[in-house]
């Protein structure tokens, strides 16, 4: 009972075109005809739905993969993703979600095994300052928080998020009040600083003194529970990664490093304690202990062998416990060397 | 535009983000890590708020399930959804401030007043909306998995909402960044299967329990005609069971759901075609058949549904507020809370948000009082159906109300060498953990012979009575101790031992979960001829 002229289904190039036509009508600034517009939004709404559709089928089809193709390429011929990442802010809650869906989805959709929505955000790498600006603003931080980590996910823009003055801001965003934005913001913090080894790396190679003293300052020592928890979880990600050797070589060597180790390790959250002593064992494990760390150490000796004593995790490990002896075992060896 | 934009920013009022702001009155649920109030907004005109504070450095879910439940809550839109209004930490807190829903969770509301079950007219309304909730979450690609009457809550104007995303899932999100993202690009995400073991054991889908073949929206659905039963008859099927048997029991058998008495009992509850019908069609085994949520609306059980003032007559008055319910569960809970979650929810990895009053369901409501544990008595009455039943012995099949709804598929013969064979094996491992209850399951291997029902029945009637009265006597010693009676040393060391003994459950526990894992991968080994018809695709 179809319609004569709606008979022949719409391509997904065609679907893209309409999408692009209806987002540049949306991105002028509205003249007196307000009906007229809201009709053209909720046909824009549509578009971006099937857009979705088409890439993630639904519950009756899977995606074919030729349509994917075609949708990705034409998306991407022309600047349909700037488009739609500048009207995500005109758009009601359902379609800024597909927007997110989609342009999360494209980051993946490869044309002739290249990932070209890659190629594209080099050239357009300011939509970035774009997306990681979102979490100023309430409205907009979980979608754009969650363009912006898929778009991470290419090792290219991961590297110019990392160089850029970004980098500084997330220091204030994983703090923010709002729990669903500063925990976004973490989440996407985390993916930057250890989804692509060799960059991560080198950032912090390079950056290490800012760096470092931000996240000691800002984060280890921070008043908030969950940053600190988050922080210290993080830290043994990133110094326990074999790429970051030299990173952690160099914090491992720091006395105030450890005096702020020590302090997490005499929280009373089980969670950061443990969490910490990932971290504090590698000052103990470190075989060339500058001599003020050792100072430290053996100044302290006998509360944190009682301490560790005591220290046990919830269900039994045999990893940690191996750890655990193994500090002891150097703490408990360690000869107050000359210091002068 | 202006329209919409003002429409979303109507309806993101910013709730303030610190704790002074509000005032808490009352304390309305508990649970292992989270604690609800009822609080007020005092600079919003003291609006009354529901406040879920979750403590972060006891849940046992990591950081990353808690932002993205709690972001779910944030992004879905729609009336019989409730939304949270915002989230903020207190020291290792998480506050999810949230509508206060005056009438509490439906299944409260049953285990306070309606013991036996809603009226079939009420039961409509309430999974009328429940569906209009799930139709709009499936539609956007998100998974509740955790359908029950304890997560349906209800509002003093008899609007119906569906709560705790604690466990649920988005297709559309990939899983959790682990991997090379390349390799579980569209493929992975487009089969619209998640793999992860969630929700509450009673309701959860057959195919959700075979996690290994991954299982779609349509376990919503199992749930769904799950938590029609426990409305009906207030509780869900299988529940005089601990939950981690009748997980075991969903595997090994087809379908055995014999759980409730036959309508020449006295109760002589009579329910429509069509409930029957709709429910039936849900419980199907084949998740494929199952209807969506949107089919499901069109069911003609839910034509001429009345509307929420029906609830407000029929349900909600005279029925005591969600405090004094609380306060009524609490007094005895205080002391075994620990232990009643632990046979609450030891599959779940949902962890994040349990609420105690809103999670106690059928099992270990008989924890509650000195009233006699509701769990009993449907077992004798049970045991009396069955043995009535034992000259046809077709227990594999959904009674409801007497009627058959659902036969199973295979005949007699051949889910009887389901049970007694590979999967069967279980049950004999379980001999050596649970000495307890494992009569059951044993008996159940050489179904056949009619005086076998007897002595299941009997035994498990004898196990639970054994329960019971270990329960009662505890929480007598607890109500001594409270009123600050004699704190002997035998209490001491009674409640030394009885922790010990929760730690050895523990491990039990731990112990039967390996072991079933174990199942899982003897199965597709030894079975994979015969059930792999079973899955979708």
């Amino acid at each position: 009972m179809k319609g004569l002229f709606k008979s022949k289904p719409r391509t997904p190039v065609d679907v893209v075109r309409q999408t692009r036509e209806l987002l540049i009508y949306a991105g002028r600034t509205p003249d007196t005809r307000e009906t007229k517009r809201e009709e053209k939004m909720a046909e824009l709404s549509k578009n971006i739905r099937e857009l979705k559709q088409i890439l993630y089928g639904n519950s009756e089809s899977e995606p074919v993969s030729e349509a994917c193709t075609q949708l990705t390429q034409e998306f991407f011929r022309e600047n349909t993703l700037r488009l739609l990442i500048t009207c995500v802010p005109k758009l009601n809650l359902e379609a800024r979600k597909d927007a997110t869906q989609v342009v999360a989805n494209l980051q993946r959709q490869q044309v002739h095994s290249k990932l070209i929505a890659c190629e594209y955000l080099e050239k357009n790498i300011d939509l970035l300052d774009i997306l990681v600006s979102g979490y100023e603003n309430t409205d907009m931080a979980l979608h754009y928080g969650a363009m912006l980590r898929e778009c991470i996910r290419h090792q290219t823009v991961a590297k110019y998020v990392l160089e850029s003055q970004h980098m500084k801001k997330f220091f204030d965003f994983i703090q923010l009040p709002n729990f669903d934005i500063a925990a976004d913001a973490a989440a996407t913090f985390k993916e930057l600083l250890t989804r692509h080894k060799s960059t991560v790396a080198e950032f912090l190679s390079k950056n290490y003194e800012w760096f470092f003293a931000e996240y000691n300052s800002k984060l280890l020592e921070s008043s908030n529970y969950i940053t600190r928890r988050q922080a210290i979880k993080l830290l043994g990600d990133i110094l326990l990664d074999r790429s970051n050797s030299v990173v952690m070589t160099r914090y491992v060597s720091s006395r105030d490093n450890l005096r702020i180790l020590m302090n997490l390790l005499r929280e009373s959250s089980k969670s950061i304690q443990i969490e910490a002593f990932h971290v504090f064992k590698l000052f103990a494990a470190n075989q060339n202990k500058p001599p003020d760390i050792v100072g430290i150490l053996i100044t302290n000796r006998s509360k944190l062998l009682r301490l560790f004593g005591d220290f046990k995790l919830d269900k039994e490990n045999e990893q940690f416990e191996a750890d655990k002896a193994l500090v002891v075992k150097e703490i408990a060896a360690l000869e107050p060397r000359d210091c002068t | 535009m202006a329209h919409e934009q003002e429409e979303c920013s109507k309806k993101k009022i910013q709730y303030p983000l610190d704790s002074t702001s509000y005032k808490i009155l009352d304390e309305i649920g508990v649970g292992v890590s989270a604690i609800v109030y009822k609080a007020v907004c005092v600079p919003m005109n003291s609006t009354v708020v529901a406040i879920k504070a979750i403590d972060l450095d006891r849940s046992r879910a990591d950081l990353d399930s808690i932002r993205r439940e709690s972001k779910t809550m944030l992004l879905l839109s729609h009336p019989n959804i409730l939304n949270a209004h915002c989230s903020f930490t207190v020291d290792c807190r998480l506050w999810v401030v949230m509508p206060f829903m005056s009438g509490g969770s439906l299944q409260s509301i049953i285990s306070s007043s309606f013991p036996d079950g809603l009226s079939e007219p009420c039961i409509a309304v309430v999974l009328k909306e429940t569906l209009n909730a799930l139709s709009y979450l499936h539609k956007q690609g998100h998974l509740h998995r955790d359908i029950k009457a304890g997560n349906i809550l209800i509002d003093s104007n008899g609007s119906i909402k569906l709560a705790d995303f604690g466990v649920s899932a988005s297709i559309y999100e990939p899983n959790t960044g682990q991997g090379g993202w390349a390799a579980s690009s569209s493929s992975s995400t487009s089969r619209m299967m998640l793999t992860d073991v969630a929700g509450t054991p009673y309701w959860m889908a057959p195919e959700v329990i075979h996690s290994h073949t991954g299982y779609s929206l349509k376990a919503d659905i199992w749930s769904f005609g799950i938590t029609a039963l426990e409305l009906a008859h207030g509780r869900p099927p299988l529940s005089h069971l601990p939950p981690s048997k009748s997980l075991l029991m969903k595997m090994t058998t087809r379908l055995r759901l014999s759980d409730y008495e036959k309508s020449n009992n006295q109760k002589d509850k009579k329910f429509s075609k069509a409930f029957k019908d709709m429910v039936g069609s849900c419980l199907d085994h084949d998740p494929s058949k199952r209807p969506s949520a949107e089919k499901l609306l069109k069911h003609s059980f839910f034509r001429n549904c009345k509307g929420s003032d029906f609830l407000v007559k029929n349900v909600l008055s005279g029925l005591p507020t969600v405090e004094d319910r609380f306060r009524e569960t609490r007094i005895v809970h205080k002391n075994c809370s620990v232990d009643g979650e632990e046979e609450e929810d030891p599959e779940s990895d949902s962890a994040t948000t349990i609420v105690k009053q809103r999670r106690i369901s059928g099992w270990n409501f008989n924890e509650d009082g000195f009233e006699l544990d509701p769990v009993f008595p449907t077992d004798s009455r049970e045991k009396q159906s069955e043995s009535d039943n034992s000259d046809d012995n077709v227990v594999k099949q959904v009674r409801f109300g007497g009627e058959t709804i659902i036969r199973d598929q295979k005949s007699d013969n051949s889910s009887d060498s389901n049970s007694g064979g590979s999967p069967g094996a279980p049950g004999d491992d379980e001999a050596k953990i649970e000495a307890g209850n494992i009569e059951i399951i044993e008996s159940e291997s050489n179904v056949g012979g009619g005086g076998d029902f007897d002595r299941e029945t009997v035994v498990g009637g004898l196990v639970t009575l054994r329960r019971s009265l270990d329960e009662q006597r505890q929480q007598v010693g607890d109500m001594i101790a409270m009123f600050g009676g004699e704190v002997t040393k035998e209490d001491q060391l009674v409640q030394h031992i009885e922790r010990l003994r929760m730690e050895l459950q523990n491990e039990r526990q731990k112990n039967f979960e390996l072991e079933m894992e174990l199942e899982f991968l003897k199965l597709p080994i030894s079975g994979a001829s015969n059930t792999g018809g079973g899955t979708d695709n």
